[in-house]
């Protein structure tokens, strides 16, 4: 007894951890006991049930309620502090078990814990009746809203919906498809993605065509004839005999290939440049026919390699062709 | 007090395995007043200098223009050619000024208290200990605790191995206290958190030991565990924060070693001014209703008074006459009221009479103006 009353100084007076207020001012402050064996849920001398060693609570575990006794006898031992003792189901049953087990208790304490019992059953009876309209369909089940977290959730759906860049993603696939074939000859494409592709497709055509001769048949080549200054006579070609030798270069194919076939080089040479007006280059190779002729350099040669011959730079006008033309072309060239 | 209360010895697998007495300082009185004091400031002992440096803001000549130049007359620093010319210097409302009352370093950082004060706490705090409600109270989950104070065998002391340390706890029901102290560490609020106080923790058990012979090393790396030698207990970790009833751990040489601290040739056991602190019991106790004066019957109430120019009934005690003759009155005026009921209903018949009548008379002459003979056929009033 001497305990309860220091106790109750020490907690009351200095901190007990499951103390709880609600309301600023002093006049409207409550004290609340967040102790699991409270009987009310207020903080005072009576209700603790830290500071009362004679103490019993009521509670609910899954709908079965027991009763819980705190003696003296046992106060120093934390592990069997409570005495659990189931109540029955039955109201009444268990007014009586609780008249029963608390029989030498203070009356306010008995009366409290029969209040207690009552408010139990009483939940209870309601949770019971709330399943039962659930199941049968009449009420709907009652969910509670958790704003925190929907809201959590909401910030991250929308994060993922940025992220995943559906629209980029839905045109490589089609583009993807496409090129593999999927869609058989479709011939309906919008304009802009079209041209847009094809200046790709058109750049890659373009470092492949330095390789190869050129067959742009722009417009009229200017072609400057330069006189030679220090090259041997021997070693003098004609114009006619220049060969283009890719990126603007023209001179004279390489020595090594001279070779008796080159007529039919030639020929097929000139039938591939098509109907341009009066290019030189193309009169000086049909021209050529007749003579010995150095063979055309490769299409796989190096640039740089080149004759001792003039070295003739000849630059050309480049319109931008009709992409269409150019395909059209590049299936009857060769 | 002859015979202490026998405390439970428990073995390192948590069964019980003999008993001890309760040291009699676990009985000294529970002052949370001293203890909170007393904390308050020791906390203050393990302090380090902190202040502003000597010559902060006072590194300026600067001198004020005085009066007549439409400035203020904050000294302001001389010279040209820089934007700091012309500023002003020194005062604490200044920028780059000295600060207001510059911290020293010869701020009384530590706190004397007196001895006896020291160990009153002590033993206070230590009292506290044994009462299971207060730890609880604390906020140290101590549910599955088979007794408080918890005393456990020797062999405690000379556990080697954190994981044997742990088992041990475990089979006592002591490491739920470890596991919430564990769960408890966040990163501190505040600037702390840069200057080395990085995480804050829960405390968690106290395990206090007479000869270290291992358990140092075992258990100091378990959060929140702290540890303790009996010789030299700690009142910042008796009462951490200044409240009473840390969870702590006894071997059981350290709890024996109590009684010589504490006791006759020791160190003194504060007397509680009151054996018995229960107001209420004693004053309801036999002996001392028996020897009470009989209780008084004490003092008569008296009805608050009642006026008479509002209450009939105080009226008629002075003067019954005036009374009789306003009852008198009051009964005629509600006769006259269910009277006036009356005459009203009764108006009310007359005026359907002569309604009536009228209406007969009309009739009649409608009647007679016809051509014919008056009244042929008879005529019904």
């Amino acid at each position: 007894m001497q305990h309860d009353e220091m106790i109750w100084q020490v907690i009351n007076h200095q901190f007990c951890s499951y103390k709880s207020t609600i309301g600023k001012a002093k006049s409207d402050k409550t004290m609340f006991c967040r102790h699991p064996y409270s009987v009310t849920g207020l903080c005072n001398r009576t209700s603790c049930p830290l500071a009362n060693s004679k103490y019993a609570t009521i509670r609910e575990e899954e709908g079965k309620v027991h009763l819980f006794v705190k003696t003296v006898e046992r106060a120093h031992s934390p592990k069997n502090l409570w005495e659990k003792i189931l109540l029955s189901r039955n109201y009444s049953k268990a007014l009586q078990q609780l008249d029963e087990h608390l029989a030498y208790f203070p009356k306010a304490l008995i009366h409290r814990n029969k209040q207690r019992l009552t408010k139990i059953h009483q939940y209870l009876i309601r949770m019971r009746k709330i399943k039962l309209k659930e199941l049968s369909g009449r009420k709907a089940k009652m969910v509670g809203i958790h704003r925190k977290i929907d809201q959590r959730e909401e910030r991250r759906e929308k994060k993922a919906l940025t992220a995943a860049h559906i629209e980029k993603n839905i045109q490589k696939e089609l583009v993807e498809r496409l090129a593999r074939g999927t869609y058989g000859d479709i011939y309906n494409f919008p304009e802009v993605p079209y041209q847009k592709a094809l200046q790709q497709a058109e750049e890659e055509e373009e470092e492949e065509e330095e390789e190869y001769e050129s067959e742009e048949e722009e417009g009229e080549g200017i072609v400057e004839y330069v006189e030679d200054l220090d090259e041997e006579e021997d070693e003098e070609e004609d114009v006619e005999d220049m060969e283009y030798m890719g990126d603007g270069q023209w001179g004279s194919g390489s020595e090594e290939e001279e070779g008796e076939e080159d007529s039919d080089d030639d020929s097929e040479e000139e039938s591939s440049s098509e109907g341009d007006d009066g290019s030189s280059e193309e009169e000086s190779s049909s021209e050529d026919e007749g003579k010995p002729k150095k063979k055309k350099p490769a299409a796989k040669k190096p640039k740089n390699q080149r004759r001792k011959g003039t070295r003739v730079e000849i630059e050309y006008e480049e319109e931008e062709e009709n992409p269409m033309e150019q395909d059209a072309v590049a299936g009857t060239a060769w | 007090m002859a015979a202490r209360p026998l405390v439970s010895v428990f073995s390192l697998t948590g069964d019980k395995s003999g008993e001890t007495s309760l040291p009699a300082v676990m009985t000294a009185p529970l002052r949370s007043d001293i203890v909170q004091f007393v904390h308050t400031n020791m906390n203050k002992n393990n302090r380090q200098a902190y202040a502003v440096s000597l010559y902060a803001g006072k590194q300026v000549s600067a001198s004020s223009w005085g009066t007549g130049r439409a400035v203020a007359r904050i000294p302001r620093v001389g010279g040209g050619g820089t934007s700091r010319s012309g500023q002003g210097a020194f005062g604490n409302m200044c920028r780059t000024g000295r600060m207001f009352a510059p911290t020293k370093t010869w701020r009384k950082w530590h706190r004397k208290i007196n001895t006896t004060q020291k160990r009153y706490a002590v033993a206070s705090a230590l009292a506290a200990t044994a009462v299971p409600a207060l730890v609880m109270a604390r906020g140290h989950v101590v549910d599955n605790v088979p007794e408080i104070p918890l005393v456990l065998d020797n062999a405690l002391e000379s556990t080697k191995k954190t994981s044997q340390a742990k088992e041990i706890l475990a089979a006592v029901g002591a490491f739920d206290d470890v596991e919430k102290a564990a769960d408890s560490k966040q990163i501190r609020a505040g600037k702390g958190k840069m200057r080395n106080r990085r995480y804050t923790l829960r405390r968690g058990p106290l395990v206090i030991y007479s000869n270290n012979d291992g358990v140092e090393q075992a258990c100091r790396n378990l959060p929140g565990v702290e540890l303790c030698c009996v010789d030299r207990l700690n009142l910042l970790q008796l009462a951490p924060g200044g409240h009473m009833g840390r969870f702590c751990v006894w071997s059981q040489s350290a709890l024996e070693a109590l009684d010589t601290i504490y006791g006759g040739d020791g160190k003194r056991i504060p007397t509680a001014s009151m054996t018995n602190a229960d107001l209420a019991r004693i004053i309801n106790s036999d002996e001392i209703q028996s020897v009470l004066n009989p209780a008084k019957a004490g003092q008569a109430t008296y009805a608050p008074k009642a006026n008479p120019l509002k209450s009939i009934d105080a009226l008629e005690k002075l003067d019954a006459y005036a009374a009789a003759a306003r009852r008198a009155e009051t009964k005629a005026q509600e006769a006259r009221a269910s009277n006036k009921a009356q005459l009203l209903a009764a108006k009310r018949g007359v005026k359907k009479e002569r309604k009536q009548f009228k209406a007969q008379g009309k009739a009649f002459y409608a009647a007679s103006v016809k051509q014919g003979d008056v009244c042929a056929e008879g005529f019904d009033l």
